[in-house]
């Protein structure tokens, strides 16, 4: 990512600069409100912005933003499931594509997000918040894309199971050579989960490098501040 | 008696009589503190004014017999009825509704329209007043009313689950798949209230057509033969006009592949 920023007045966002190699888990971190989840939002383009997003070289904003969003794949924080059963919510984006996803394949991808082979054919509007997530993490992860960003997927994922299934989603996709992007407010996310992170606040980029060293920077100590 | 093909002229004391029950109903609501007194006066009014100022047009429409006036008549009311669906419209604010709603008017009823005229009452001379008139502003406020509840549903659908609408553009739906099951909820909406009309006609309700036939002396099988044909244009113009207006405005509201609003 080159030179992203919003386009819109108000509420600005940018410029923001930073790399994620494959099989890394990148963290993007700020307090609430500091711009996190419209950085998400401009990569996949449901925000206009202006700049650069390249993806092993091509350059993703000249694609049409459907193909864009079948490799860059984007899990919003609140859980939003489709009527239909939980195999037809996880088939969706398979399906735009003129392709069926097989049972197995489904249930693999179920198993992953830590839900067994019965959720299949249980009707997903009526699960309880941290399933639904699991469910829209899965239904992401059938597209196979090459980067998943997740935006504060901790925040509706139950606390006791949440960490077991992030580390399986992301070991996952490093298996696949994917890359993750992992929004979160929480320092304590970011340094179990991340590898590297981009810190940002009111919408600018403070620092970016390795966790846990970034984290006692100058820059940073804000976060701490919030934490603490 | 009143033979065939004669009808009762009704008499300004007639039209009083009518009058005086309208404003009966209307000193019960205000009797009832129903808050309906000064929309029910002016519609009152404005019915009387506008029906009347429409059938001294349509007569002089019909002494004239010129083609051109008669389809500058159907433009004008086409252009009205586009102001009323905008105006009903005003707080749905979003991206591409003029373009929505002359879209739908013009390509939704115009063509049944014309099928009316040409196609199936063939009258001579073809655009005569006396036929064109009354079925063009049939099958334009048909497909006008049908959008307005298209339009409006179609937005409230977009506002209230715009969750949905960006989870399905995420998973790699173009804007035409991430609108339709909303745009088929919208017309869904709409066209019932149009289909329930097509069950219960004939049985409870005799349309104003057929009712205005009969008593003007047509022999009422003639005026049901009238009627159905009417029906079937009305439910062609609502439901084209609702889809044609529904896509357009759905492509606007998901231009770029993201929800404008």
């Amino acid at each position: 990512m080159k030179g992203l920023r919003t386009r819109r007045r108000g509420g600005e966002v940018g410029p923001l600069e930073f790399e994620v190699s494959s099989g890394e888990v990148f963290a993007i971190l700020g307090p609430s409100g500091s711009g996190k989840t419209t950085v998400l939002r401009m990569i996949v383009r449901l925000e206009d912005a202006e700049g650069e997003v390249r993806l092993d070289g091509e350059d993703l904003w000249c694609l049409q933003p459907h193909i864009l969003r079948r490799k860059v794949a984007l899990v919003p924080q609140e859980p939003v499931v489709f009527s239909g059963t939980v195999f037809e919510n996880i088939s969706y984006g398979r399906l735009l594509q003129g392709r069926n996803l097989r049972q197995e394949e489904a249930v693999e991808l179920l198993s992953v997000c830590g839900l067994s082979e019965d959720f299949l054919k249980k009707p997903a509007a009526k699960l309880s918040t941290g399933e639904k997530m699991r469910v829209c993490i899965a239904r992401a992860l059938a597209n196979n894309p090459v980067v998943l960003m997740l935006d504060e997927p901790t925040a509706a994922l139950d606390p006791s199971i949440g960490a077991k299934v992030l580390r399986a989603v992301f070991a996952y996709m490093r298996q696949r050579s994917g890359a993750v992007v992992l929004v979160t407010h929480r320092v304590q996310d970011a340094l179990s989960f991340g590898e590297r992170a981009l810190i940002i606040r009111d919408g600018r980029q403070i620092a970016i490098g390795e966790i846990p060293a970034i984290l006692h920077t100058p820059e940073a100590d804000f976060l701490k501040r919030a934490h603490d | 008696m009143v033979g065939r093909g004669e009808y009762v002229v009704l008499s300004w004391e007639g039209v009083f009589v009518a009058a005086l029950m309208g404003a009966a109903a209307l000193v019960y609501t205000l009797i009832e503190r129903l808050r309906l007194g000064r929309e029910a006066g002016v519609g009152m009014v404005r019915a009387f004014v506008q029906l009347l100022a429409a059938g001294y047009a349509v007569g002089w429409l019909m002494r004239r017999q010129v083609a051109y006036a008669n389809l500058l008549a159907v433009c004008i009311m086409l252009l009205v009825a586009i102001l009323v669906v905008l105006g009903r419209l005003r707080e749905q604010r979003f991206y591409g509704k003029t373009r929505a709603v002359v879209l739908g008017l013009v390509l939704g009823a115009l063509p049944v329209l014309l099928v009316a005229i040409v196609g199936v009452v063939r009258p001579k001379p073809l655009f005569d007043a006396r036929y064109l008139i009354p079925i063009g502003s049939m099958v334009i406020s048909a497909a006008m009313n049908n959008m307005t509840q298209v339009l409006n549903r179609l937005h409230a659908e977009f506002v209230s689950n715009r969750g949905e609408v960006e989870a399905r553009l995420l998973l790699g739906a173009t804007a035409a798949q991430a609108a339709h099951p909303h745009i088929r909820a919208s017309v869904r909406a709409g066209m019932l209230r149009v289909l329930n009309v097509l069950h219960s006609v004939g049985l409870v309700h005799i349309p104003g057509m057929m009712t205005g036939q009969i008593t003007g002396g047509v022999r009422a099988v003639h005026a049901a033969q009238y009627q159905i044909v009417i029906m079937y244009l009305l439910m062609s113009a609502s439901c084209f006009a609702g889809i044609i207006a529904a896509k357009s405005a759905a492509a606007a509201i998901l231009s770029n592949e993201r929800v404008n609003l």
